[in-house]
């Protein structure tokens, strides 16, 4: 079969892309849209892809840091709200909603390339190289972009504050 | 790892954790592609199958030579850039599935857009290709709008190709569904006419009988669709002009942080651009399709597609109307970057299926990969 696994990507890795294009994009619908527009380059792709995890997060950080780009011939789709989450079920539900919100608003204030590599660097994992080789830029840039964001998201979110400490299992 | 950063790390994965995806994201991926597959291979008439093999034989290049940093494949022995094929073999003869880069001026003048320098629009980069296959058969597309210019139904008819859908056997004119017929309630439908030969059409808004009376009446001027009185008998405002086979595709595309221009050479018309609901727009006189208020396809010049979407703030038909031909010498164009490997400058760009150049962590023809997060 032309695609074997692919199905089997899909399913594993959505939620975890899906959460780094919310993050890069800081909307719903516009990750979603991202997503599968990746999805669907990588399903093409897919008998000449070896890495499909790094070929996600370069297309998902790519495309979104140029968003505009991203309108094909499909209808512009509306952004999804909190709404059209799933619900959270957990104790602190809504101080967790509350927090993303304040995440996201603070993600909102870098800089696109700032933001993809918080994103690249501190939830989806990737290593400086990595980060570098899926923004398509080098190490040097990752780091100084790195430093700037962090400086900046210090002085609006609360959480990596020094004063204040999150708790890991938080997570 | 210092304390902030794993404080951020924290951070954002509580702030995702209700952000899953719809239970049926591997369907809509997977039907996703395989849509996206069809559409390249309908527009590169397969391309990919001869590249594929081309690629396994070690005769071409896919994307090779120029100065791109990455090729898919070994270089031929001895070449540098390949020749270009002549752009309009007449007849149309099969090419085979490469993928060109050029330079600018290798492109046509009618290809070669730009809008003008009057600093309202930069140029990020620049990105001219040629591509070949087997000749693609032409395209025909139709549209039928409301009293507000809103697109009520709409219709390309691809082909003559030789018979994939419909079986062998089948009468001349009796529709066969296609394999994504219903999806987001568009008709896929195939039939074969007298001499064997294939048509197919993707609709949007019509009636089974409407559609059984096109194939009916569809026939051939020259070796394009020629669907007759068809048209006006189903009260369609808009027809483009019937394009005949090409194996040769010009795809010219510029983007900067202000707006992101696509021409191509493409037959049939406009209107298999759009969608129901977009609005078709007067623009300079021939009709554009206009979607939402940031997105414009017009054709240029006879057999030229050309899309362009622009940011907040700006209006793409003004901004259409001041695109035309531009040097290939032109400063913004030398000062432009290339895309980066893998990397189409825009959404449009439908690199072909298996001839676009790899993304990172993309091999020329590796074995399945069933990768685990």
């Amino acid at each position: 079969m032309r695609n074997n696994g692919f199905d089997d990507f899909v399913a594993g890795w959505s939620s975890r892309l899906l959460r780094s294009a919310y993050l890069l994009t800081g909307d719903r619908g516009l990750a979603e849209d991202l997503l599968q527009d990746m999805y669907e380059r990588l399903y093409v792709a897919w008998p000449r892809v070896t890495d499909p995890v790094a070929y996600a997060h370069r297309a998902l950080t790519r495309h979104a840091m140029n968003r505009w780009r991203m309108r094909s011939r499909r209808p512009a789709e509306a952004a999804l709200g909190t709404e059209h989450d799933r619900p959270d079920h957990r104790a602190d539900a809504v101080e967790a909603l509350h927090e993303r919100a304040v995440v996201v608003s603070a993600l909102r204030t870098l800089p696109a390339r700032q933001r993809a590599v918080v994103v690249l660097r501190y939830f989806a994992d990737l290593s400086e190289a990595d980060t570098a080789v899926a923004m398509g830029c080098s190490v040097g840039t990752v780091k100084s972009q790195t430093a700037r964001a962090l400086a900046r998201l210090r002085t609006v979110l609360p959480v990596i504050d020094d004063t204040r400490v999150i708790s890991e299992d938080r997570s | 790892m210092t304390h902030d950063e794993n404080a951020l790390r924290a951070a954002l994965t509580a702030a995702t954790a209700s952000v899953d995806p719809e239970a049926d994201a591997v369907r809509r991926a997977r039907e996703g592609g395989r849509r996206r597959l069809r559409r390249h291979r309908v527009q590169v008439g397969a391309a990919s199958v001869l590249t594929a093999a081309a690629a396994v034989t070690g005769l071409v290049p896919l994307f090779g030579g120029g100065s791109g940093p990455e090729t898919l494949a070994p270089q031929p022995a001895g070449s540098g850039q390949a020749a270009l094929p002549t752009a309009a073999a007449e007849p149309c003869e099969d090419q085979p599935g490469y993928g060109y880069e050029i330079t600018p001026a290798e492109l046509p003048d009618e290809v070669r857009l730009l809008w003008p320098d009057d600093g309202r629009l930069e140029v990020g980069e620049a990105w001219p290709r040629m591509e070949t296959g087997p000749c693609s058969g032409g395209e025909l597309s139709l549209a039928g709008v409301d009293d507000d210019g809103v697109i009520e139904r709409l219709a390309t008819v691809f082909g003559p190709e030789p018979a994939s859908v419909v079986p062998a056997g089948t009468a001349p004119g009796t529709l066969v569904p296609g394999p994504e017929d219903h999806e987001a309630g568009r008709r896929d439908l195939a039939w074969l006419l007298p001499d064997g030969q294939q048509l197919r059409i993707d609709a949007d808004g019509f009636t089974p009988a409407q559609l059984e009376d096109l194939a009916a009446t569809a026939t051939l001027t020259d070796g394009a669709v020629d669907l007759g009185d068809w048209p006006a008998e189903t009260a369609l405002e808009y027809v483009g002009d019937p394009g005949a086979a090409s194996s040769t595709q010009y795809v010219w595309e510029v983007s900067g942080s202000q707006g992101s221009l696509s021409v191509q050479t493409a037959s049939g018309g406009i209107y298999g651009w759009g969608l129901a609901g977009d609005r078709i727009v007067d623009l300079d006189g021939q009709p554009a399709v206009l979607r939402g208020t940031d997105r414009v396809v017009w054709a240029p010049a006879p057999g030229v597609v050309a899309s362009l979407t622009v940011a907040e703030g700006l209006d793409p038909l003004e901004v259409a109307a001041t695109v035309g031909p531009v040097p290939a010498d032109d400063q913004r164009l030398a000062d432009a970057d290339a895309p980066e490997p893998g990397e189409s400058p825009s959404a449009d760009g439908e690199t072909p299926a298996d001839g676009e150049t790899p993304a990172d962590g993309e091999t020329p023809a590796s074995g399945d990969t069933t990768p685990t997060p």
